[in-house]
């Protein structure tokens, strides 16, 4: 026991030192108005990449990426727990499968499900961002649906029966036992959905056509060309960080505050 | 006394697919005592404990809690706690969070509600981990903490779903004596499901045995084992042995000769001895053999159940099995005196039982043992 205690800082540390050795030039790439090789920091320091993502219209695409990434997760999440909770239930063969069928995604690999999805798209005439959404939802369901299955499959309905015979009504048990209890799984589905759409270049490119200019629409685009290495820092470093952020806000619904012996809560 | 539960008439269907049902005609609790519903699992003992909570729905049937008719009136009004097999604590709360539940959903301020939680924690013996969080806590102390959380919304009947079977023996028999602290400090009344005996008869004052949704037998826990009031009861009681016969004139007669009854518990006609193991007595020698109730037997099989030995005997033919202490147990082969001591023999009637040839002890057929009494 103690012994694996004790070998769990070193693992931590050797874990982060291998997660942050890349951000370090990445770091220091988003301050550099020059650096060439073989020099080991930036000739010139400067805010250059910064001011070149604002002025190109990064900003626009900043916005369209956290909206495509904000409706890929509004849709998939609540449809994958309403799925995932009626999944749960059933053990019908027909449960089985249409729960591979949400999972098939995950098989395919997603340039094949594009390509045979672009010409339908166009045939049917569906506005190309309501097509992106729509596949980038299709794409992120069996993610959220794991999450919110394995969740509907731990919690356990006598919580909210206990609740009641301990004064609460349904609405007040949903309230204050399922919700608070779902939040959790609820936000990381919410997450994983949002990352499917916030990463996504393919289905942007392919269904989109070429009119949602996304922010990794446009890191691809910067890095085909040459003397973009500290604007694609920075945008590397904004595609890092949303998701951290939101990592950071599910950390904090953490459970159990701290409180003293005679009931005062700190 | 006062009666703090009334169930009357009560009929649950389990679902248009399903063949079973419950039926309690008739189940009440005094004020202040432990009632237990002992019975096996698939009984209806859990869903008896479900319709009084307002968990399911009565349709048919009424129960009164506190001399308040309570059939329709939703869970969080009808004053009652549970605990169930799993504690079922709120893990987006700590210990005293959870305790404090019942508080809060009253309106009360946290600091409020954990004051009054760390009475009830004391009551238990967790006040020192009221801190913790719940998912760092032994099954145990859990279950301690869930029963802390029900006894704080202050019911007027705490219901116990078979809570302590899931924790070794040691900590069970701890849960039990906790539970009679509890019940003493607070006048509680307590519905205990279980499907162990002796849980049952540590703890409750009296006992309800449940089984495919009926009531079979109410009272003391010791009259099942003495006075079942059918074979059913003495099988579920453990009972092992079965005797079919015929009451004449306040004798038992049956393959192994006539016996004088102690009470006219059935006045004449067909029924079954039912004989506790533990009461039949074994005697070395045949010398007594003649006595009422003595008959000579052989041993035939020795099966050891650590202190204590279960022997299979031969009587006339057919089989008998006495319970005897490993110190006093005659050797397989032994030819031993076998007798049924007066005030163990207890009869039950089978004037509605058709099929004699499933009693457990068949000397020779019925008609044959009554026919060599020259009864018919």
């Amino acid at each position: 026991m103690n012994q694996g205690r004790s070998q769990k800082g070193p693992v931590a540390s050797s874990l982060g030192f291998f997660f942050l050795l890349p951000m370090i030039p990445v770091v220091l790439w988003v301050f550099a108005n020059h650096w060439s090789y073989p020099e080991r920091l930036p000739q010139s320091w400067g805010l250059h990449g910064i001011t070149q993502f604002l002025s190109e219209g990064s900003a626009a695409a900043l916005a369209k990426s956290i909206f495509l990434g904000s409706m890929v997760a509004v849709i998939a999440v609540p449809l994958s727990s309403l799925a995932a909770a009626s999944l749960v239930r059933s053990k019908s063969v027909l449960a089985r499968l249409v729960e591979t069928l949400i999972f098939w995604p995950v098989v395919i690999p997603p340039f094949a499900l594009v390509m045979g999805l672009s010409p339908w798209v166009i045939r049917l005439g569906v506005p190309s961002q309501l097509a992106v959404v729509v596949t980038l939802v299709v794409l992120a369901l069996p993610y959220s649906m794991f999450i919110m299955r394995s969740a509907y499959a731990r919690y356990d309905p006598r919580w909210e029966e206990e609740a009641r015979l301990l004064g609460a009504t349904r609405f007040g048990a949903q309230h204050r036992v399922r919700i608070r209890i779902m939040t959790r799984p609820f936000l990381t589905a919410a997450a994983i959905a949002f990352l499917v759409g916030w990463t996504d270049y393919i289905v942007t490119l392919v269904i989109g056509g070429g009119q949602l200019i996304t922010l990794p629409m446009l890191a691809a685009s910067e890095s085909s060309a040459p003397g973009n290495d500290s604007v694609l820092a920075f945008m590397s470093l904004i595609s890092m960080a949303l998701p951290l952020i939101g990592l950071a806000l599910i950390r904090r619904n953490e459970p159990a505050s701290k409180i003293s012996k005679n009931g005062s809560v700190s | 006394m006062k009666t703090m539960v009334e169930v009357r008439n009560l009929t649950y269907e389990y679902g248009s697919q399903s063949q079973h049902s419950l039926k309690i005609d008739d189940l009440t609790v005094t004020a202040g005592k432990i009632l237990a519903l002992l019975g096996p699992s698939g009984a209806g003992k859990t869903t008896t404990l479900r319709l009084i909570a307002g968990l399911l729905e009565t349709r048919v049937g009424s129960i009164q809690i506190d001399g308040r008719d309570v059939t329709h009136v939703l869970p969080e009004r009808r004053r009652v706690g549970m605990v169930f097999q799993q504690p079922l604590l709120f893990p987006f709360n700590s210990v005293v969070d959870n305790v404090g539940f019942a508080a809060r959903i009253t309106g009360k301020r946290k600091a409020r509600a954990r004051e009054e939680a760390f009475r009830y924690l004391d009551l238990v013996g967790l006040a020192h981990l009221s801190q913790r969080d719940v998912r760092t806590l032994s099954g145990g102390q859990a279950q301690r903490v869930a029963l802390a959380r029900a006894l704080a919304a202050t019911p007027l009947v705490l219901l116990l779903d078979e809570p302590f079977s899931a924790l070794d023996v040691d900590l069970r028999s701890e849960m039990q004596e906790i539970l009679l602290q509890v019940r003493k400090a607070l006048d509680l009344t307590i519905i205990l499901v279980t499907h162990d005996q002796r849980e049952a008869a540590i703890l409750a004052d009296s006992v309800a045995l449940i089984s495919n949704g009926r009531i079979l037998q109410k009272g003391q826990i010791s009259d099942f084992y003495a006075h079942p009031s059918s074979r059913e009861v003495h099988r579920m009681m453990g009972g092992k042995n079965e005797v079919a016969g015929i009451v004449m004139n306040g004798e038992f007669h049956s393959a192994l000769g006539a016996m004088e009854l102690p009470r006219a518990n059935v006045n004449g006609g067909p029924a079954v001895l039912l004989l506790r193991q533990e009461s039949i007595q074994l005697e070395s020698g045949t010398s007594k053999s003649h006595r009422d109730g003595s008959f000579v037997a052989r041993v035939t099989e020795s099966r050891s159940l650590g202190a204590r030995v279960e022997l299979t005997v031969e009587v006339r033919g057919g089989i008998i099995r006495a319970e005897v202490a490993q110190s006093t147990a005659p050797n397989i082969g032994d030819e031993i005196t076998l007798h049924i001591p007066f005030e163990s023999r207890w009869v039950v009637p089978t004037i509605h039982e058709t099929n004699v040839s499933e009693y457990r002890f068949e000397l020779t057929p019925l008609s044959a043992a009554l026919s060599d009494q020259s009864l018919i």
